[in-house]
Order: structure tokens, then C-alpha cells, then sequence
């Protein structure tokens, strides 16, 4: 049985991958795919995005990348969206996610509403700039941009390190103004842990790019938050990938407003998107369980500078 | 979960709020995007055509279509594509609903800095749901 999961892990990974390549040029350029979406049954559409989505959604979680950082280069190197209306269902996918898991985080205190409020309030401040410099730039710039930023993800993620239980001697002065700390119970050592951050205007500063990019592209944002919690401010990996997820759901929300006021939010796209990503993601969880996700990561995280140098090529015109 | 764990007041409030909101949304996401694709409603544009336009630019999609923008699909509510919509609408606004609710108990604790933080939040959602500092709508 174990087997069989990591076989199909796998065997989906390398599809999708095989699937990339195909779109990248080495079957036809991204016009042809536009016009060949004419020839197909538009009810086809919701029903490939969903199951795209749904794979995209089980690998995301086995591979331990982000839902929302896969969807955006990936969606619009295979399909022939318009990349602002990829951006408005990326921002959209996140935001769901992040609606769905946030009540859970926060009732077993892993979610910390003191810690997330001020770095939201920087962050989705400036997703909504980030957004409307991303629907106003033109088409080549933002994807050139994007395939840039996806590169620096995939760099991130390969050699971002991550402490369990960092250590902070004393807290700052802001984060002791606004009572930033916390304890919670860490099941797998039977004991409570007490918490507190440091460096917080650092950080602020950090989510103000952190906000800029997840409204430009329409990406979730954990790749960054998770670090900047974790490793800058401090904060135990639990309640940073915990508060991480939380955070989303405001940034989020304020660059989907500005998405959803432009027009750039087509339901046809959107809604089996969020359905596909969702419904994977819980696959995905159960499939974690039993399967050992690190090769998977990397077939993952192969894929994402793939869908990323696309993007970086396409943008500045040399390829597709 | 003993005393010394158990999440504040607030934080346990803006989970409730946030997972009936989202999940109301989530509902009315799934049903009215049937109601959309199995034509149960007139839509602005028949959904057979978006494939069309949307490799366009949204602007440009905009202008070809005639879809409404900022909160003009309000009085189209008998469409199917603007009631496939209002799923989405209320996902973008669960937060801001839950900060509203949340906002009474930080008074009542006369936490001064997160009101104010609190307050600001509210406000930036609610000019970005406007339409004013997104430079939405027509």
C-alpha cells in the first residue's frame, strides 16, 4: 500500500513535469496552445483546471511547498489564461486555503492573532499596491518580473533553514509594547513552550516586500513569511508555518479586492481551481502520512524553476 | 489544553466567525458556480464565449464583454455569473467581517494598540473593497 502511494506520488510528478516541458516550446508555442482552446468544448476547461488543480493541490502538500506559490507559474505556463486573470484565481486558491485552515490554527493556539495583526496590517497595506502596479505594467514586464521572483522562491526553498525552537534571549522593545508571545503545547516533546519574538521592526520592514509581491503576482506568500517568522523574529517553526497560513488570509484578501473590483476574477477559472487545490490538498494530507516526501520536493521544486525560467524567458521574449 | 495554552478570547471568537464565514462562502461558491455553467440563470456573457476572451488582458476583456466591475455586478444579482460571483465576494470579505467582530472584545480589554491596529486593518479592507484605493469600478 505504502508503496503504491509513493509509486503514484512520483509517477504524477514526473507527469506534470513531462507535461511542463511539453508546454515550454518543446511541443508548441503558447499561440498555438491559445488558438487550439478554441477548439475545445469550453466545458472541458473547468473540468482539466479541476483536475489539474487537484494534482497541483496533493503534490503541493506531500512536496511541503505552497499551494499558491505553484499555482500562478504553473497554471499560466499550461493553459492559455490571461496571466492577470491566473494572478486573480492564484490570489483566490490562497486565500481559500488559508480561510480553510485558519480556524483550526488558531483554536489549538498555533495561529497567533497578536503576532499575525501587525505584520498584516504592513502586508496586505501593501499587497494592494502590489497589486495595482501588477494589473497597470504591461503583460511582458510583470511575467519577467514573476519568473524572476519564482527563481528567488525556488532558491529560497533550497536552502532556507529552519529552526524548531529558535532562540530569543530578550525580546524588543515593540514586540514587548504589544505582548507578542505566547505558550503552546508541542505534542511530539509532551510539553509546553514558552515563546517571544525579536527584531519586529525588521520584520515589519520585510512585509512590506512580502505584501508588494504576494498582490503583484498573485502568489501566497508562506515561501517568505515562514522564514521572517522562524528565522528573523524568532518564532518557534510551529507557530511561524501556523501563523504563516493565517497571515495569508488577510494579505490575501486585500489584493483579491483589488482583482475582483478590476474584473480580473473569472469564476470559470477561479471556482475549479480553489475546488481542484482544496480537495488535493486534503488528499495530500493523507498521502503524507505514509509517504516520504522528500524526493518528491525536489521533482517539485525542479518544476517550479522550470515553470519560473518559462516565465523569465517569456517575458523578456526569448522563449515562447 | 490547560489554562496557560488555551487561546485568548478574541482569537477564539475570529475563529468561530471565520470558519462560518468561509465556509458559508465556500457554499455559495460551489452552488453558484453550477448555477452558472448549467445555464440555470441568464449570464452577461454566455459561458461558452469566455473561453474567447480570456487570454485578453482584463481591461481589454472588460471593454469586449461589457462585465461589470467594482460593485456594479450588485445590480445584476439575477445573473448566473454575477451570483457565481458573490461566493467569491463573501470569501474576500470574511476577514473583514471577523475584524469587525473581534473589535468590541480589544476594546473591552482596553488593548489600545491592537484597536488602533485593528481600526487601520478595517479601514485599508474597506478602501480596497471600495473600489478607492483600487481604483475599481467604471
Amino acid at each position: 500500500m505504502l508503496k503504491w502511494w509513493k509509486g503514484s506520488v512520483v509517477f504524477i510528478s514526473l507527469l506534470l513535469f513531462v507535461a511542463l516541458l511539453g508546454s515550454t516550446g518543446l511541443c508548441e508555442e503558447t499561440s498555438e496552445v491559445i488558438h487550439k482552446s478554441s477548439s475545445i468544448a469550453w466545458w472541458m476547461w473547468p473540468i482539466i483546471l479541476f483536475i489539474f488543480t487537484f494534482l497541483l493541490g496533493m503534490l503541493a502538500v506531500v512536496a511541503g511547498v505552497g499551494g499558491g506559490v505553484l499555482f500562478v507559474p504553473i497554471v499560466s505556463s499550461f493553459f492559455p489564461f490571461n496571466l492577470d486573470f491566473v494572478r486573480g484565481a492564484g490570489l483566490l486558491v490562497a486565500l481559500s486555503g488559508a480561510l480553510s485552515a485558519g480556524p483550526g490554527l488558531l483554536r489549538r493556539g498555533l495561529a497567533n492573532l497578536r503576532l499575525a495583526l501587525p505584520m498584516s496590517l504592513i502586508a496586505s497595506t501593501c499587497s494592494i499596491f502590489g497589486a495595482m502596479v501588477g494589473l497597470a505594467l504591461p503583460t511582458n514586464v510583470v511575467q519577467t518580473a514573476l519568473g524572476a521572483t519564482i527563481i528567488a522562491i525556488v532558491i529560497v526553498m533550497a536552502t532556507a533553514k529552519r529552526a524548531d525552537f529558535p532562540e530569543v534571549k530578550k525580546p524588543d522593545a515593540l514586540s514587548t509594547a504589544l505582548r507578542i508571545s505566547g505558550v503552546y503545547y508541542e505534542e511530539s516533546m509532551g510539553k509546553e513552550i514558552n515563546w517571544q519574538i525579536h527584531r519586529t521592526p525588521i520584520g515589519l520592514l520585510f512585509f512590506t516586500v512580502i505584501g508588494f509581491m504576494a498582490g503583484m503576482f498573485g502568489l501566497g506568500a508562506g515561501w517568505a513569511n515562514v522564514p521572517v517568522l522562524n528565522l528573523l523574529l524568532g518564532a518557534p517553526l510551529k507557530i511561524s508555518v501556523a501563523t504563516s497560513v493565517f497571515l495569508l488570509s488577510i494579505t490575501d484578501t486585500a489584493a483579491a479586492w483589488v482583482y475582483i473590483n478590476k474584473g480580473a476574477v473569472l469564476p470559470l477559472i477561479a471556482v475549479p481551481s480553489v475546488a481542484g487545490m482544496m480537495l488535493g490538498t486534503r488528499i495530500g494530507v493523507k498521502i503524507l502520512a505514509r509517504a516520504k516526501p522528500k524526493a518528491v520536493k525536489w521533482i517539485v521544486v525542479g518544476f517550479l524553476f522550470l515553470a519560473g525560467l518559462r516565465a523569465l524567458l517569456k517575458g523578456l521574449g526569448i522563449w515562447g | 489544553m490547560s489554562e496557560r495554552t488555551k487561546p485568548s478570547e478574541e482569537q477564539l471568537k475570529y475563529a468561530s466567525i471565520l470558519q462560518v464565514v468561509g465556509l458559508t462562502g465556500l457554499g455559495i461558491l460551489i452552488v453558484g458556480f453550477f448555477i452558472y455553467v448549467l445555464g440555470l440563470l441568464p449570464n452577461i456573457v454566455p459561458v461558452k464565449k469566455i473561453p474567447q476572451y480570456w487570454n485578453m488582458r482584463v481591461h481589454d476583456f472588460v471593454e469586449y464583454t461589457g462585465m461589470p466591475t467594482g460593485w456594479g455586478w450588485v445590480t445584476h444579482l439575477n445573473r448566473g455569473d454575477v451570483l457565481s460571483f458573490l461566493g467569491i465576494v463573501l470569501l474576500a470579505a470574511a476577514t473583514i467581517i471577523c475584524m469587525i467582530v473581534v473589535l468590541p472584545t480589544f476594546i473591552k480589554k482596553r488593548d489600545v494598540p491592537y484597536i488602533l491596529i485593528l481600526l487601520i486593518q478595517i479601514i485599508v479592507l474597506i478602501l480596497a473593497a471600495s473600489g478607492i484605493i483600487s481604483g475599481g469600478g467604471h
